[in-house]
């Protein structure tokens, strides 16, 4: 029965990560992320995101603290945490982060506050939802490594 | 997003050039004025019909003015003219009083009577041709009437020819001409005219005029001229009262005025032109006409009055004359000003003629420059877009074929696999293809830099023939490089776009031939001038000797025996290079001074095939774009047709032109120049051994004989193993082959013992097998050979039997599979020799992950991001494959790692970092690397334990894959660099190439 439940939440996890793929939320990279993980790294791809939520918070406060000064937004400071997100979203394949990033650049390459502003919201929703899903998929995969760890002593 | 961001940029581009355009044209006048025009057109012709018409009227003045003239100076005369007759008939009538006073009055009896009288004015009639008629009228008073009537016998009658009723006086004609001898015994007096007259005439004494009136007996209008006969002689100064009372009688004549002007006017010429009137203006308001007629014709706006002085100073008369026509139009003055304006309408029609056409080639002009600006910006943009939309495709394609290669690593059914590699062949194709377009935008923007960097040309054309070497040997076709030994080893150049060219050439050699060869020949452009003499001396020796026919085929000295197209690589131009060669090779050592003198080197390079050639209509479009010689083609073979323009332009960077001559079934030869740099000797040894793949030097001084009936292949195989430094013999035949060693081999080695016999199969399956296989047996049992030369076959393709016969033959050694590659032969050789036992790693044959890690495990690398997400990435990555990896997050701590001695095997750089970026710490680190090994090898003596350089591989991290990066990367000094998400294949690539050198037996 348990093991019928991992196989569930394994199914379960495919359709969350097809469902990702499918919105473009995630591309391949997500997946050679998962593929550098073994039993050498068992946690790898979390660790990874971890950081990356770590790192990208902070980034996210920093960009709109800069927005929010209103008589001087530095512009080239902006592009420099954005070059820096979209490195860590790239690597992590969060592909619609990534390409928030790209139009939020545009936008500030050309001084438009406006249209910064509008990035910045759409990125930090889009972060959001990134890091609803992530999470929601972690807690399959943990659940799942739970569940296989309970059925292994088990056959054992 | 972004990409839409971009377009709208470029549109505001483009708009912003338009309006450029807009300010920067410029107008000139005429077009300033372009409005204008017609009425400028307008204005001139008015002003031109106005000088016209001034001209018409200037010459029609002058025309009246004379006609004026000619009336008044016509009118004058005739006015002078009548009057001198009319006073000559004055006078003459004057006369005739006198002689009526003379001898009617003062003779007594009177010695005139009517019959004298008649008869003297008859005679004298001459002279007064004006003068109808003359009579005398005596003057009679009542009372003497009765005495009167008596005397002469008839009574007074009046005009009207009653009798005179009675009256104070009476003027009764006495005398008369006979021409008016009707009006004798009529009283004068009675009429109205004749009676004012002649009162008037006894006043003053002097003959006075009637006004006209209608003469009696005629209907012509006349006047009556009266003069009074005076009884007495008068005194002085005599009053009218004396002169009424000593008047006797009046003489008076009938002019009859009308025949008298007719006469005048006939005498003299032009009377047809000009008409005539003559008034009697003594009463102002009336005038009355004398001559001519009362209804005016004629040319009523010209006339001329002239004064008449016909000696009556009571009386005044007038002429006036006119024309009979109206003024002809003046023709000459109309023709004059017509034509003046039909000219200056011309003229003005063709200057606003040339106005309208200068307008409209400026309009076009304008038009045109602003459509060359906008193709020139619609140019720019297609290369933008070109360069963009490849770009966005390449990300995604990347994201495909890694999905593929990670798809390819999972366990797959076969057809699985093959769909999957398929795929994957196909997206690799298609990356190429993209990464082509790019390379043809670039050149499009001239944005395209070759690099220079010391290659070796030969390793570089090997490596491409056995890129192609499967696909040839699976079509059966012969594929072989033949380097001229007069070019040198090292060249400056750019190796990556001179391997594009060869590629593409070769590639596309090896698509379009199905039998026969493909020959790539290098050699140095100045050679070429004397094999084209070379060529020109086989044409004047006839050609008795080219083809020579083998079993009904023709056959010819080229490569595989098929015709090419281009003859120049058939053995007999061929030869003349390598005779050249042969003869130079000994002077070379002197001659590499002199050449070292000339700072570059211009080769000549050559693609032969015998494919179905290029189409005659096509070959004119086979550099251009897109074009490829028919439509057909790109469905049988596929290809886009860009590979040749790139070509072309890739060829006319490096300083050189390319050419072709292709013969549709026979085969086409492509054959380009360039120009590469010398390498300095310095620098050589240096870049040899990063750049070129070491040759093993075990086999210099061995002897090999090559059996070949084709000289040209000969000579291919000879280069080959000149490069390792075989001296080589070329035989025609195994039986001469064979005869040559068999009498050295009895002559005891007195000449060279070959250690290798290399046996081209055409020539050993044409030649009787069984001879060679005898000889062999003969050396055996001789036992003259010391060791038995090795026997190797060389083959394109063979088949099992084929195979089995060989080694049944006696090539038991070995065969080598044509390409011949100098690295491939050296290989076999050791095998065959047992020379140099060290097995060549074989990792090229083997892929994937496994290789990887062999590669990479137990390495210690350095991995350099400043975002740490990346490197947790790149870290983990390279752990996978064994790697023990250590992170830097800034260029500066990178430094830092990286002091000497190194610990490190390798370092993977992002480019993109704040404060130091990639770039920089490379180039910092390859300073203090160089300044390192500066200091030891100056301290120390070359024969050190160290290796002698300090030299650690980076590898640039970019997420860019742009070649322009690439570059730069080589530029700094990196190694090589690896797409961001790391891809297994990439990785691999990147890392073999530094980590392959080394011993297995490190990991």
């Amino acid at each position: 029965m348990l093991g019928l439940g991992a196989d569930r939440l394994r199914a379960d996890m495919n359709r969350l990560l097809a469902f990702l793929f499918h919105q473009g939320i995630l591309d391949e990279q997500f997946l050679q992320l998962q593929q550098l993980q073994d039993e050498s790294s068992p946690n790898f791809v979390s660790e990874v995101v971890n950081i990356y939520f770590h790192e990208s918070e902070k980034l996210l406060r920093n960009l709109r603290s800069l927005l929010m000064d209103r008589e001087f937004s530095d512009y080239k400071k902006m592009r420099i945490h954005l070059n820096q997100l979209m490195g860590s979203s790239s690597s992590i394949g969060a592909k619609r982060v990534r390409n928030v990033c790209v139009a939020f650049r545009a936008a500030s390459e050309q001084n438009n506050r406006a249209g910064c502003l509008r990035a910045l919201e759409v990125l930090e929703h889009e972060y959001c939802f990134l890091k609803n899903k992530l999470h929601e998929l972690f807690q399959i995969e943990q659940q799942r490594v739970l569940a296989a760890g309970v059925r292994y002593p088990m056959q054992n | 997003m972004g990409l839409k961001l971009q377009q709208s940029h470029h549109h505001s581009v483009a708009v912003k050039v338009s309006e450029q355009m807009g300010t920067k044209r410029g107008y000139t006048f005429i077009q300033a004025n372009r409005a204008w025009l017609p009425k400028f057109l307008l204005l001139w012709v008015m002003v031109m019909a106005f000088m016209s018409t001034w001209i018409y009227k200037n010459m029609d003045a002058d025309n009246k003015v004379r006609r004026k003239e000619v009336l008044s100076s016509m009118c004058d005369q005739r006015a002078r003219m009548l009057q001198d007759q009319f006073s000559v008939s004055v006078n003459h009538v004057h006369a005739l009083a006198v002689l009526v006073s003379t001898f009617h009055y003062y003779k007594n009896p009177s010695a005139i009577d009517q019959e004298t009288f008649a008869e003297y004015t008859a005679r004298t009639a001459f002279e007064r041709p004006l003068l109808s008629g003359v009579a005398y009228a005596e003057r009679v008073v009542h009372s003497e009437r009765e005495k009167f009537e008596r005397q002469h016998g008839w009574t007074i009658k009046t005009m009207q020819r009653e009798p005179s009723p009675i009256r104070d006086e009476y003027a009764p004609v006495i005398f008369s001409q006979e021409t008016v001898s009707y009006i004798e015994s009529l009283d004068m007096m009675s009429g109205e005219e004749d009676r004012e007259n002649i009162l008037r005439a006894r006043a003053t004494g002097k003959a006075v005029l009637t006004s006209p009136f209608r003469l009696l007996g005629s209907h012509h209008l006349g006047v009556v001229l009266t003069f009074p006969v005076y009884k007495s002689k008068l005194p002085l100064r005599p009053t009218v009262e004396e002169r009424i009372e000593a008047t006797a009688g009046y003489l008076g004549g009938a002019f009859d005025v009308e025949s008298l002007v007719e006469n005048l006017l006939g005498q003299l010429a032009g009377n047809q032109a000009i008409l005539v009137n003559v008034y009697d203006i003594t009463n102002s308001s009336d005038h009355l006409i004398m001559y001519g007629h009362e209804n005016q014709d004629g040319d009523l706006a010209l006339l001329h009055e002239s004064k008449l002085d016909f000696g009556d100073p009571f009386r005044k008369h007038q002429m006036i004359c006119r024309y009979h026509q109206k003024a002809p139009t003046s023709w000459t003055a109309l023709t004059t000003a017509f034509l003046f304006f039909v000219i200056c309408l011309l003229v003005g029609y063709i200057l606003y003629g040339a106005a309208i056409h200068i307008v409209k080639v400026e309009d076009d002009f304008h038009e045109m420059e602003e459509l060359k600006v906008r193709a020139e910006a619609a140019d720019v943009a297609k290369s933008q877009f070109l360069a963009t939309v490849s770009h966005e495709i390449r990300t995604p394609m990347n994201g495909i074929l890694g999905m593929l290669a990670l798809l390819l690593d999972t366990e797959l059914s076969s057809t699985q696999r093959d769909y999957a590699q398929t795929a994957q062949v196909c997206g690799k194709a298609l990356i190429t293809l993209i990464n082509e377009v790019l390379d043809r935008a670039k050149i499009e923007a001239r944005k395209l830099e070759l690099e220079t960097v010391p290659f070796d040309l030969r390793s570089i054309l090997d490596d491409v023939l056995s890129l192609f070497s499967e696909k040839s040997r699976n079509k059966g076709v012969e594929l072989a490089v033949f380097v001229s030994d007069k070019v040198p080893e090292m060249v400056m150049g750019d190796p990556g776009r001179f391997r594009q060219i060869i590629t593409n050439l070769v590639g596309n050699s090896v698509k379009f031939t199905e039998r026969g060869h493909i020959f790539v020949k290098v050699h140095l452009a100045e050679n070429t001038k004397s094999m084209v003499d070379a060529k020109a001396e086989t044409c004047l020796n006839g050609r008795p000797d080219e083809n020579v026919l083998i079993s009904g085929a023709r056959q010819f000295k080229t490569l595989s025996g098929y015709e090419a197209a281009d003859e120049r690589n058939s053995w007999d131009s061929f030869k003349h290079l390598v005779a050249d060669e042969e003869l130079r090779y000994d002077a070379s050592i002197n001659m590499t001074v002199a050449d070292e003198a000339s700072r570059s080197v211009s080769l000549m390079v050559s693609v032969e095939d015998t494919g179905i050639g290029i189409p005659l209509i096509a070959q004119e479009r086979v550099f251009m774009p897109f074009m490829q010689a028919d439509s057909s083609t790109s469905r049988n073979y596929g290809g886009t047709g860009i590979g040749l323009s790139i070509t072309k332009c890739l060829v006319e960077l490096m300083g050189g032109h390319i050419s072709f001559i292709s013969r549709p079934q026979v085969g086409s030869t492509f054959s380009f120049t360039a120009v590469f740099g010398r390498c300095k000797n310095a620098s050589f040894t240096d870049t040899k051994k990063s750049n070129a793949e070491d040759l093993p030097s075990g086999f210099r001084g061995l002897k090999a004989i090559v059996v070949d009936g084709k000289p040209v292949r000969a000579a291919v195989t000879r280069y080959h193993l000149k490069r390792l430094g075989i001296l080589v013999e070329v035989a025609s035949s195994i039986k001469i082959a064979a005869s040559a060693c068999g009498k050295n081999g009895s002559s005891c080695g007195s000449k060279i013992q070959p250690d290798i016999i290399l046996v081209e199969k055409d020539s050993w399956l044409s030649g009787e097998d069984g001879g060679l296989s005898l000889r062999i047996l003969d050396w055996k049992q001789n036992g003259h050979a010391f060791k038995l030369p090795k026997m190797i076959l060389l083959a394109t393709n063979i088949t099992n039997a084929e195979l089995e016969k060989a080694k049944a033959a006696g090539f038991a050694d070995t065969m080598i599979m044509k390409p011949m590659r100098a690295s491939m032969v050296a290989a076999c050789l050791q095998q065959v020799l047992g020379i140099g036992k060290k097995r060549q790693s074989g990792t090229d044959m083997l892929n994937g992950s496994s290789v990887l890690r062999s590669l990479l495990f137990g390495k210690k690398i350095l991995v350099v991001d400043d975002n740490i997400v990346n490197r947790r990435v790149a870290a983990g990555a390279l752990k996978k494959f064994g790697a023990a990896v250590e992170c830097a997050e800034s260029g500066k701590a990178a430094l830092k790692l990286l002091q000497l001695p190194h610990c490190f095997d390798a370092c993977f750089m992002d480019i993109q970092m704040p404060e130091m970026d990639g770039f920089e710490a490379t180039r910092r680190i390859r300073m203090m690397e160089s300044q390192a090994n500066e200091q030891m090898n100056g301290g120390m003596d070359e024969g050190s334990a160290r290796k002698g350089e300090w030299h650690v591989p980076i590898l640039a991290m970019t997420a860019d894959v742009i070649h322009a990066t690439y570059d730069e990367c080589l530029k700094c000094g990196m190694d090589g660099y690896v797409s961001k998400p790391f891809e297994e294949e990439n990785l691999y690539q990147a890392v073999a190439k530094f980590f392959k050198a080394k011993p297995i037996s490190d990991s």
